[in-house]
């Protein structure tokens, strides 16, 4: 699994496949507080991608994948 | 190119023609349901075959064609004219893609915008009542007024402002270089999640993506209602790629993308705190008068010392910054520093969409209308002009330019912009008296400070297109861009319409009836008799009549013709050949299936699938090898308990291999089943009354193993539907010996079996060896025989009245083929006293025929006996021969 879900946060890791996206959208829901760690992703399905957006959390560690992260920053824009 | 794709272009070919005769025949009876559901079936079978291959062009454009032809033949349209056009305009373009595909093997992506267009107009149809389905460039276009109206204000279209400046000027940079630049709008298809795509993927390895953003098309909904595989994204990219390379990295999504080329000046958008609103006059006036003086160090010098005077942060100090920039790339590019200086005035973004650079290349408007800051309409341009299409262009981009609204702090220079490049254009268009008529406009234009008068003139000059072009602009946007995209179209049409005419290129294979084949067959058969006497008459010149000359060159013609009609014979035969594959392909499925009846588990490796041979040895096999593949199954490889019990591998292994031996073809197929056990065997021939009690005890294990193939025998206890019922083997080598095939069986009792068919390369010449006795000739077929010898008449030696002889260690039978036909003359010895011995192979064992003479093989055509003289077996067929005489062929199992 590219996403391990703890209590306080998620953590991305390498490539978070569709069939996560669910799982996400479940953590999110349970856990309103929970943070968004995407410090080590590299690429995420989009399924999740509109999780991230829809849920408006502020991402707690923005990716180090310079590329990815000027993408998720436009997404998360748009969104406000 | 592969052979699947060699297929599937003669089979598309065929479809092709099917589908315009059928149209055709449509035409004359419109509602024959009968021809709609033919046509709905070349068009549906021709579709799923293209899908079988990377062809995203052709395939749109068939599934476009099998969703009509559906609608029609469940009559929820009706046929038309109208619709027989697009289809055939449709199959048009898929015979052109064919074309394409066997030139090049691939094909251009430059089909794209045609076959979304054919497909869209093929769509069309099918709801005659809806608006016309949105082309590409309209999506994006319908995009503004659609989130103007619903769209709750949260949700922002990306713009360029929202480009980081750095990536701007970086992008800037490039395009001064010569990089195209292009805007690239990707809207996927709300479910391609479920087609297993990754648009945000796509996007990211967009060719020379400079920059890329998301945007949601709706507001999210609460997280409860979220539907996360449902795709609601839209991405933006900035990319230096050509056009041509964009469009075919997103070829499998055209109508979900939409590129614009953008201009780079556009790229210039001074951002940041206006700080307080335009101070800046004095500085701006300065730097004008320097820019226009030509001094640039000195420009260069008062931007510096302005940017460092100024919080990086200011909108000024952007500007600053691309005024550097400017200068640093295009130094002469006057226009563009121009603008930006101006532009400080005011502390409002450049006005790209007015300005008009040196080279006269207007930021086009398409361009212009994806930066949401224009939000004046922009003109289309006209669909028709009479003075060419530039500067129709030009015109109508002044006329858009003078209908902005006046009020503007620069409207003297947009005034006198757009003066000079109608000048420019009336000297294009040869109306240079229009030039002063049009000046005393722009002069009252400058007087009153507005457009209007210059627009009146404009619009008075060039009449003719206004009319047409203002209905166009007042109607709604959909309808504007419906008439952008249709002339397109019809270029398309007219385009690959003519290519089409042009090369015309015929198919590269056809089907032959196989009876023509075998005539052709039959004639060079005839040919290489004929020409076999030749050498008689070249004979005959020499002998008979003594004309030595005539015969040397009757020999030189014939040495031509022999050469002429041996390749003659070989490319026949050619024809004629299939690979094995034929009759292997169905065995997978087979020992699938019956290895699952059977509860077994089987590999089958199947090899040298592609040897060939003749057409008939290769169906005349098939019925043995299913023989065998199935005895193999049933009661050679064991179930997986037993094969475990005896340390086997729990899955048994089949093994079909052919190879090619001279002009033989081998077929071996092996098992590591249980073998077979030659004391069952024995056993059961026994007890079957195939052997008596006598053969019984002698008999060795290799020939008992070979009595499967004795008529009537079967091993199994049970009869099953697969086997058992005693017909087995014995039909599997009549069928092989029926196209001079041999078989051979090798088994070894818990090991497997192993089974060697060989067969002919080709059954239609055969050579046989000329034998002579009682003055008569015979042919006897050179597979057979081993060798021939001459015995002294005191080697051979009479036992029990079977006369023998001892060759090389070994007695062989002999048996004269006067005795075995019927006549009553004993045979005939030459000077030494020696007797012609034949020795032939008779199912394995050495049989001496004493004959007269020997004469030469030849090659022959042999021809079965037919009719009333289809009964005598001892002749397996005539031939003649070059002298014209016949030569029977004896069928030396029969006769012995």
């Amino acid at each position: 699994m590219a996403i391990t879900f703890k209590k306080d946060r998620a953590v991305f890791t390498d490539m978070a496949g569709g069939e996560e996206a669910e799982s996400l959208l479940e953590w999110l829901q349970k856990y309103p507080k929970g943070k968004i760690d995407l410090s080590e992703c590299t690429h995420m399905q989009p399924a999740n991608l509109q999780v991230l957006m829809a849920a408006k959390r502020p991402l707690h560690a923005r990716p180090k994948d310079r590329l990815l992260a000027a993408w998720i920053d436009t997404a998360i824009k748009s969104g406000k | 190119m592969t052979p699947l794709l060699e297929q599937f272009l003669s089979e598309s070919r065929e479809s092709l023609q099917g589908i315009g005769e059928k149209l055709m025949q449509l035409e004359k009876e419109p509602n024959s349901s009968d021809l709609m559901i033919e046509l709905f079936r070349l068009v549906h079978t021709l579709k799923g075959n293209s899908g079988l291959f990377d062809m995203p062009e052709l395939t749109r454009v068939l599934h476009a064609g099998e969703d009509l032809m559906d609608a029609v033949r469940n009559g929820a349209v009706a046929y038309s004219p109208l619709l027989a056009d697009r289809l055939l305009d449709a199959m048009d373009f898929v015979g052109m893609l064919c074309d394409e595909i066997e030139a090049d093997g691939s094909i251009h992506s430059r089909h794209i915008n045609n076959s979304v267009h054919l497909a869209d107009a093929l769509r069309q149809l099918i709801d005659v009542n809806s608006a016309h389905s949105p082309a590409p460039a309209c999506i994006a276009a319908e995009q503004p007024p659609a989130s103007a109206e619903g769209a709750p204000p949260t949700q922002q279209q990306f713009s360029l402002d929202d480009l980081p400046e750095d990536i701007r000027m970086g992008a800037y940079r490039s395009a001064v270089k010569g990089a195209p630049l292009h805007w690239l709008a990707y809207s996927p298809d709300e479910e391609c999640f479920f087609q297993g795509d990754d648009p945000f993927h796509q996007a990211r390895q967009t060719p020379g993506i400079q920059w890329g953003s998301i945007t949601a098309r709706r507001a999210w909904p609460k997280l409860s209602e979220l539907d996360p595989y449902c795709c609601i994204l839209d991405f933006t990219v900035l990319s230096s790629a050509p056009h041509d390379e964009l469009e075919e990295y997103y070829r499998y999504v055209p109508n979900q993308v939409r590129i614009d080329p953008l201009c780079r000046q556009l790229l210039i958008l001074p951002q940041g705190d206006p700080n307080g609103g335009p101070v800046y006059e004095d500085f701006v006036a300065d730097a004008l008068s320097l820019l226009l003086s030509g001094d640039i160090a000195g420009l260069t010098r008062a931007a510096r010392s302005m940017l460092e005077l100024s919080n990086p942060d200011l909108w000024i100090s952007s500007a600053l910054r691309w005024l550097l920039l400017v200068i640093e790339l295009e130094p002469d590019n006057i226009g563009i520093q121009e603008v930006i200086l101006l532009s400080l005035r005011t502390l409002t973004q450049p006005a790209w969409h007015e300005f008009t650079t040196h080279g006269g290349d207007t930021v086009h408007p398409v361009a212009a209308a994806a930066v949401p800051c224009a939000t004046e309409p922009v003109m289309p341009e006209p669909a028709a002009a009479p003075h060419g299409p530039e500067v129709a262009a030009l015109i109508a981009a002044q006329r858009a330019i003078l209908s902005l609204p006046d009020g503007v702090a620069w409207l003297s220079g947009r005034i006198r912009a757009a003066a000079a490049t109608l000048s420019g254009c009336l000297h294009a268009v040869g109306s240079a008296a229009g030039i002063a008529e049009m000046e005393a406009s722009r002069d009252a234009a400058l007087e009153k400070g507005s457009s209007a008068p210059l627009l009146s003139w404009l619009n008075g000059f060039f009449e003719p297109e206004l009319s047409s072009e203002q209905t166009e602009h007042t109607d709604q946007s959909d309808e504007t861009a419906a008439t952008i995209s249709a002339p397109q179209q019809t270029d398309a049409a007219v385009k690959f319409g003519r290519r089409t005419e042009d090369a015309y290129s015929g198919p590269k294979s056809i089907k032959v009836d196989q009876a023509k084949i075998d005539h052709l067959m039959n004639l060079i058969g005839e040919m290489v008799v004929a020409k076999n006497a030749l050498p008689y008459l070249a004979g005959r010149a020499e002998t008979v009549f003594g004309v030595r000359d005539l015969s040397r060159e009757i020999k030189a013609q014939y040495a031509v013709i022999n050469r002429i009609a041996e390749e003659m014979q070989d490319s026949i035969m050619q024809v004629r050949m299939m690979p094995v594959s034929f009759v292997f392909q169905r065995f997978p499925r087979l020992v699938r299936d019956t290895s699952n009846k059977l509860e077994k588990e089987v590999n089958l490796i199947l090899e040298g699938e592609d040897t060939e041979a003749d057409k008939n040895v290769i169906e005349s096999l098939g019925d043995p090898l299913m023989h065998i593949v199935r005895n193999s199954l049933d009661h050679g490889i064991e179930t997986p308990a037993v094969r475990r019990a005896l340390g086997k591998p729990a899955a048994g292994t089949i093994v079909i291999r052919a190879t090619q031996e001279s002009d033989r073809v081998i077929i071996e197929i092996r098992d590591d089943g249980k073998g077979i056990d030659p004391d069952v065997i024995k056993r059961k021939a026994f007890e079957k009354g195939v052997i008596d009690q006598e053969r019984l005890e002698r008999i060795t294990d290799q020939e008992a193993v070979n009595l499967v193939f004795a008529a009537g025998f079967s091993t199994a206890e049970v009869v099953s539907d697969l086997s058992g019922r005693g017909v087995g083997m014995d039909v599997v080598r009549t069928a092989v010996e029926k196209v001079n095939g041999t078989i051979n069986l090798e088994s070894e009792k818990g090991q497997g079996t192993r089974i060697s068919l060989s067969v002919p390369l080709s059954m239609a010449i055969t050579n046989v060896m000329i034998v002579e006795s009682n003055q008569q000739i015979f042919g006897i077929p050179m597979e057979t025989v081993l060798e021939t010898v001459r015995i002294p008449r005191a080697d051979i030696h009479t036992i029990k009245k079977n006369q023998t002889t001892v060759l090389r260690g070994r007695i062989v039978p002999l048996k004269t083929l006067n005795s075995l036909l019927g006549l009553d003359v004993p045979p005939k010895a030459n000077e030494e006293d020696e007797l012609a011995v034949l020795i032939v192979n008779l199912q394995g064992e050495p049989v001496g025929i004493v004959v007269d003479d020997f004469r030469e093989t030849v090659d022959i055509i042999l021809k079965p006996m037919t009719g009333v003289l289809a009964g005598l077996s001892a002749y397996s067929g005539s031939a003649l021969l070059g002298d014209g005489s016949v030569l029977m062929v004896l069928d030396i199992k029969e006769i012995i």
